[in-house]
């Protein structure tokens, strides 16, 4: 998992640098993106000016004494009228914005999905394995999902959220911090109209208020990272506490285990507490503190002014409307998430913090993007039709780590059609060799001929699209058993797969399945470690491979499936070269060539009866397998006994 | 790690919405039920957040009206005495008001705090009793998604409880206060509550269906990065990017095109229901008294109060239709714990069960039988000795009963005849968990758990030194592993993810051997491992048994040769009992199982 907790942006230039990143995304939109902007513009003075005309609704209506009833109503209408007016032209507007924010936001952050999951398999593999697949799926969906849900969307479908997605940092919290500096500034004019110390006294709080906050809510922070730092490790605890069940009720410590669950849980809850704490402080009473004395002066210097007669009721009234719209009012209800809650003075310093906050994930997304891909192929490389299968390698070396190479100066021929075995104890590099086949991983010195073409030089896709690869376990996708075998071919008629099926031996296994070929599997379904095995053959097959590539195919396997295996790979390999890396030596008795590795080089090539001769390595682990000689020696006399 | 993230929670299934209709009642008084008990410890806090609420929605009624004595008298007759009176009023009541607000908060927030964390760890109780058999039958992702999401989805609702019920009194007390002062203003409040309230909860629960679509096909996008992610590999040995990025463009999309569907089609909604409608309300009522004031039969400081209260309406209603989701949700929630609480924990202690402080090796398994209701015998008359420097391997196909004789000697299950005896005690005497710390127990796969190496191995004895691991690891042949740690002991292992399936094994064993066992059990030791590690591990096994007892349950014959004695188990009865070439004479279905076992051997060679 990616350590969410502790990370924050510190430098405010990295800040700006994940923005402008973001923006990448961003720009194709930007259309729609200022367009809502103006909208935002438009918006704002349409909802601060409807509450202003309650002045006149107020002084040149109700309160006209001089005019007749029907002049007055008449003024209330138009004034009414006028007001309605505006405030549907705002909800239209507001709708507008909303869909205008949320598709740019939607697209943006969509491209980059694509983008990323496009970047991500051209990275090399040794990047890729550098992070576990729960992080790459955590970094690859988690981070894309917009943290600024609750901050005003949809009320309908709050359970959730549309989300906007990750570029919602920009798109949705840029024009958010427009229209709250908007409203202060048109609030501040508004104010002013009617008394130009209201407007300069809402200006001149912001500075303390906003002062306040800012610390407040920086320390707020600090503890909220504390916090998802321990809910981390009370995961981690719970995991280790269901999924190692059997090895903690086995040692006898359930009471440790527990022991150790509550500690995580009552530290989190001290820190919760403390959280907790820290907001009631903060909130309704440091910063309750400021907005009160502000608010109770508006209502005093108004109320004074209006017993002065420098000000109409009509002021007042507009007065403490236009304040209650700009300023958090004290007289907030209970509920904790009522979305009345934050007003323009307030929302300042939270969305800078939550912007913050909210390009973490970015700048997770950003460093994926920026880190350096593959190398291609080179311009105009040759594609390889035909290929006949004739493989050699020149003096190869690789080192997946500086200073410790996992193959030193590797030579070998092999011919189209020859079944090649490799051994030798873990660590010697028989994995190394068929990644260096593949093209997995390039070698740093030597190279590899595939048909005398350099491999450098090769179409990648036009040769593997030759080569079959059969790991050691089979990897399922979710999907039908044909759709897992089509993995290898994607084009593959229903004939080709039956007919690969056939050849794999695995007609019983697909007839037992409730809907034969279209029968629904995956990782989690309960499949035997042969069928499994037998499906990553046929998917190797399916490509009618020149080149047989497997890796410990049947390592994992009970004997009596791996025998049936070794048939099934026995009858496929006529026409195709075959390279077998196997760690039991029995595996590879019957091959044309084995290849005995030690330490990055070749020991000894030979069949098995010349290397029982020529190669220690071959002979110890020949012996080492055939088991303790002096029991097995007495086992296979006795079975010998009762065979006869 | 590989469990699917659960980014919200997600909405009910279309099976549990279905069962959840059709037994509202039940479920909703089996969760009630549920929740009582988490509620009691709180009563005197959730009594006094009540007072305060409702003391706090009075508070909240009163700063409106000043606004009306103000404009009413104290303006317009320069009433010096009473302005200053109202401004003093408003400072104190606005003070008590926050007052109230914040020691509220506190209280209330505390029991927010506690409550999951409670059902937590009422749920963690019980888990921690399961039966071994049942843990592995009990997927993990689904066990942690009730410890979590539930449990949190649970407690969002408890909590929001009160805050509703007070938005409902709020909500009666303004619909009284209008009504009071002109019914015909409730009236018009009404015309657009209703069918707001209406066209609400119809959008809400459309909006759940499509939300069930979005998220499936969500969970379907991301469960395809997620197989990429698991393969990549295998992608790029096949040249399979394309494929897998067309794949990966497809789902995407397919995601994305149901989410624009599903917003485009509450675009209208929202806008009448969050703006529309409100704003036509608030029109039409601010006329109406408008159009009294200017007839004289209101006043305009009547009507501020009244407009400022009619504007609290919205929100309660939006707040209980959504509460009433949240119940719905939480229903189901409860449901799944319920089914975890119901599962039948495993054999307690007796009062007074003896507490072990060494084991010495012995142990006599005294003709067992052991049937679970409605089936066929797990085993029937078995029995075997165990003594230290004795090895005795336990073999048959599956189904014999391997396992099921090892969860005895565990005490996961009890037999019904014949008796486990340990040093000469019988294991239904015994304080089950003293016996287990002294002895060695090695599984099918070792578990690691997060942390260093050094935690790993301190599990079983929190007490050992540095010099004790270092000791037994380099026992095991993990001498150089650990060497090739950069931090040593302190390396931490990210659960074992990087590490063969040798090694992780050897830890295991490693970690039984800690506290030098005089008895180690082994169940299946190497059944997960290939042909080299296994001739490694058992190595160290045969080495390190020494002058322990030794019992191992295996499928691989080959590693058991030199055992003293081999038990092999057919449909639970014991098939035939002795050295492996006594057995080779003796026991028909023994040398079946070797022939089987050697017989790639034959076919390669």
């Amino acid at each position: 998992m990616p350590d969410v907790a502790s990370k924050d942006f510190r430098s405010t230039r990295e800040l700006i640098r994940v923005l402008g990143r973001v923006w990448q995304y961003v720009r194709p939109y930007r259309s729609k993106f200022f367009l809502a902007i103006l909208f935002v513009l438009l918006t704002v003075p349409l909802t601060q000016l409807a509450i202003f005309l309650t002045r006149d609704v107020a002084n040149k209506a109700l309160l006209a004494v001089g005019s007749t009833v029907d002049q007055r109503w008449e003024t209330v209408l138009g004034l009414i009228g006028l007001q309605a007016l505006f405030l549907f032209a705002s909800s239209l507007f507001w709708i507008i914005r909303e869909v205008l924010e949320w598709y740019c936001s939607m697209r943006a952050s969509y491209d980059m999905r694509l983008a990323y999951f496009r970047h991500l398999l051209r990275l090399p593999l040794e990047v890729l394995r550098q992070r576990p697949p729960g992080e790459h799926l955590y970094r690859a969906t988690i981070d894309f999902y917009s943290t600024t849900n609750s901050t005003g969307y949809f009320q309908v479908s709050n359970q959730d959220g549309y989300d906007p997605g990750v570029a919602g940092v920009i798109v949705r919290l840029v024009p958010m911090l427009i229209e709250t500096l908007y409203s202060l500034a048109w609030g501040a004019a508004l104010l002013s109209l009617i008394d130009p110390v209201l407007g300069i006294g809402l200006l001149v709080y912001a500075i303390p208020y906003n002062i306040a906050a800012w610390s407040m809510y920086s320390k707020i922070r600090q503890t909220q990272f504390l916090l998802r730092a321990g809910a981390e490790s009370e995961a981690a605890v719970l995991r280790d506490s269901v999924a190692g069940m059997r090895t903690i009720k086995s040692h006898g410590r359930t009471a440790l285990q527990r022991l150790k669950f509550i500690t995580s849980s009552i530290a989190m809850r001290r820190e919760n507490i403390r959280l907790l704490g820290q907001v009631v402080f903060s909130e309704h009473v440091v910063l309750w503190f400021v907005r009160w004395v502000f608010n109770c002066s508006v209502y005093i210097y108004m109320t004074l002014q209006v017993m002065h007669g420098r000000a109409t009721i009509g002021d007042w009234l507009a007065t403490m409307l236009l304040v209650a719209a700009l300023v958090k009012s004290d007289l907030e209800g209970i509920d904790p998430d009522a979305p009345t809650a934050s007003k323009p003075m307030e929302k300042v310093v939270q969305i800078i913090q939550r912007m913050r906050v909210d390009l973490v994930p970015a700048q997770r997304i950003m460093e994926t993007l920026d880190q350096k891909p593959q190398l291609g192929d080179r311009d105009n490389p040759v594609v390889l039709n035909g290929l006949q299968g004739s493989i050699t390698f020149e003096d190869v070396g690789l080192s997946y780590i500086e200073g410790n190479p996992a193959l030193r100066g590797v030579s070998i021929e092999i011919q189209p059609g020859e079944f090649v075995g490799f051994v030798g104890p873990s660590g010697a590099g028989k994995s190394s060799i068929l990644s260096v086949a593949l093209r997995l991983y390039l070698p740093d010195q030597g190279r590899v001929l595939i048909d005398a073409h350099d491999l450098n030089d090769v179409a990648l896709d036009s040769y593997l699209n030759q080569v079959g690869v059969v790991p050691q376990s089979t990897y399922l996708y979710d999907g039908t058993i044909a759709d897992n075998i089509r993995f290898g071919k994607p084009r593959a008629t229903d004939a080709e797969v039956e007919a690969v099926v056939k050849l794999t031996g695995m007609e019983d296994f697909v007839s037992r399945q409730p809907e034969g070929l279209e029968t629904m599997i995956g990782e989690g379904s309960k499949i035997s470690g042969g069928e499994k095995q037998r499906i990553g053959i046929a998917r190797a097959l399916i490509r009618d491979p020149k080149i047989l590539i497997l890796d410990e195919a049947t390592a994992n396997l009970d004997p009596i499936s791996e025998a049936s295996l070794s048939q099934v790979i026995a009858k496929v390999r006529q026409g195709r070269t075959v390279l077998c890396v196997a760690h039991r030596l029995k595996t590879v008795v019957g091959c044309d060539k084995i290849v005995v590795l030690k330490d990055g080089l070749i020991e000894a090539i030979g069949t098995h009866e010349s290397l029982l001769n020529k190669s220690t390595t071959y002979r110890d682990l020949w012996i080492e397998q055939s088991n303790t000689p002096i029991s097995s020696q007495a086992g296979s006399g006795v079975e010998g006994g009762s065979n006869d | 790690m590989t469990e699917k993230f659960v980014p919200d929670a997600p909405l009910l299934t279309e099976e549990e919405a279905l069962y959840v209709s059709a037994n509202f009642r039940r479920s909703a008084w089996q969760a009630f039920l549920f929740i009582m008990p988490f509620l009691r410890p709180h009563l005197l806090r959730l009594i006094l957040v009540c007072i305060a609420d409702i003391a706090i929605i009075i508070l909240n009624f009163i700063p409106p009206w000043y606004g009306t004595y103000l404009i009413d008298r104290a303006f317009p007759q320069r009433d010096w005495k009473m302005a200053s009176t109202i401004i003093v009023l408003l400072l104190a009541t606005t003070l008590l008001t926050q007052l109230l607000i914040a020691i509220r908060k506190f209280v209330y927030n505390y029991v927010e705090v506690r409550i999951p964390l409670d059902l937590r760890a009422r749920m963690y109780r019980h888990i921690q009793r399961f039966k071994l058999e049942t843990i592995d039958a009990t997927p993990i992702g689904e066990v942690l998604f009730r410890l979590t999401v539930d449990t949190d989805r649970v407690a969002h609702t408890i909590y929001r409880i009160l805050p509703t019920f007070t938005m409902l009194v709020q909500f009666a007390l303004i619909l009284g206060f209008s009504t009071y002062t002109d019914p015909v203003i409730s009236l018009f409040v009404l015309l657009f509550i209703i069918p707001w309230t209406i066209l609400f909860y119809w959008v809400t629960s459309i909006s759940r269906v499509l939300d069930r679509r979005r998220l499936y096909l969500a969970e379907v996008r991301d469960s395809g990065i997620q197989q990429t992610a698991s393969s990549f590999g295998l992608v790029k040995a096949f040249a399979n990017e394309r494929l897998e990025r067309h794949k990966n463009v497809v789902r995407a999309g397919g995601a994305q095109r149901v989410a624009v569907h599903g917003y485009l089609f509450l675009v209208p909604f929202e806008l009448v229901t969050q703006r529309i409608l409100p704003y036509a309300r608030q029109t039409t009522v601010f006329l109406y008294l408008s159009w009294k004031v200017v007839n004289g039969q209101m006043t305009l400081g009547t009507m501020v109060p009244l407009t400022t209260y009619l504007n609290r309406l919205n929100y309660p209603i939006e707040r209980m239709v959504n509460f009433f989701n949240w119940v719905r949700q939480t229903m189901v929630s409860v449901e799944r714990m319920m089914k975890i609480l119901q599962t039948q924990p495993s054999i307690v202690d007796k009062p007074g069960a003896v507490r072990l402080t060494s084991v010495s090796g012995n142990v006599e398994v005294r003709d067992v039988t052991f049937q679970r209701q409605g089936q066929n015998p797990a085993l029937s008359s078995v029995s075997l000795t165990l003594q230290p420097g004795k090895r005795v391997a336990i073999i048959g196909p599956s189904g014999a009963g391997k396992s099921t004789l090892v969860n005895l000697i565990l005490r996961s299950n009890v037999p019904n005849q014949g008796a486990v005896l340990i040093d000469g005690v019988d294991v239904r005497d015994l304080e089950i968990e003293s016996f287990l710390r002294r002895i060695g127990v090695v599984n099918q796969e070792t578990f690691l758990f997060g942390g260093t190496l050094g935690d790993n191995l301190r599990f079983v004895k929190p007490e050992a030194t540095d010099e004790e691991l270092d000791t037994v690891l380099r026992s095991v042949g993990l001498g150089t592993f650990l060497d090739a740690q950069p931090n040593g002991l302190n390396q931490d292992l990210q659960s074992g993810t990087s590490l063969s399936i040798g090694q992780k094994q050897r830890i295991g064993i490693a970690r039984s051997l800690l506290s030098d066992p005089r008895l180690l059990i082994l169940d299946e030791p190497t059944s997960a491992l290939d042909a080299a590690s296994e001739s490694e591990v058992m190595a160290v096994i045969n080495r390190l048994s020494g002058d322990r007892a030794v019992l191992m349950v295996t499928h691989r014959l080959d590693t058991i040769l030199d055992f003293d004695e081999i038990i092999v188990l057919e449909l639970g009865r014991v098939a035939g009992r002795g050295t492996h070439s006594e057995l080779m004479q003796t026991c028909p279905l023994y040398v079946e199982l070797r022939q089987s076992y050697r017989h790639d051997t034959e076919l390669s060679a």
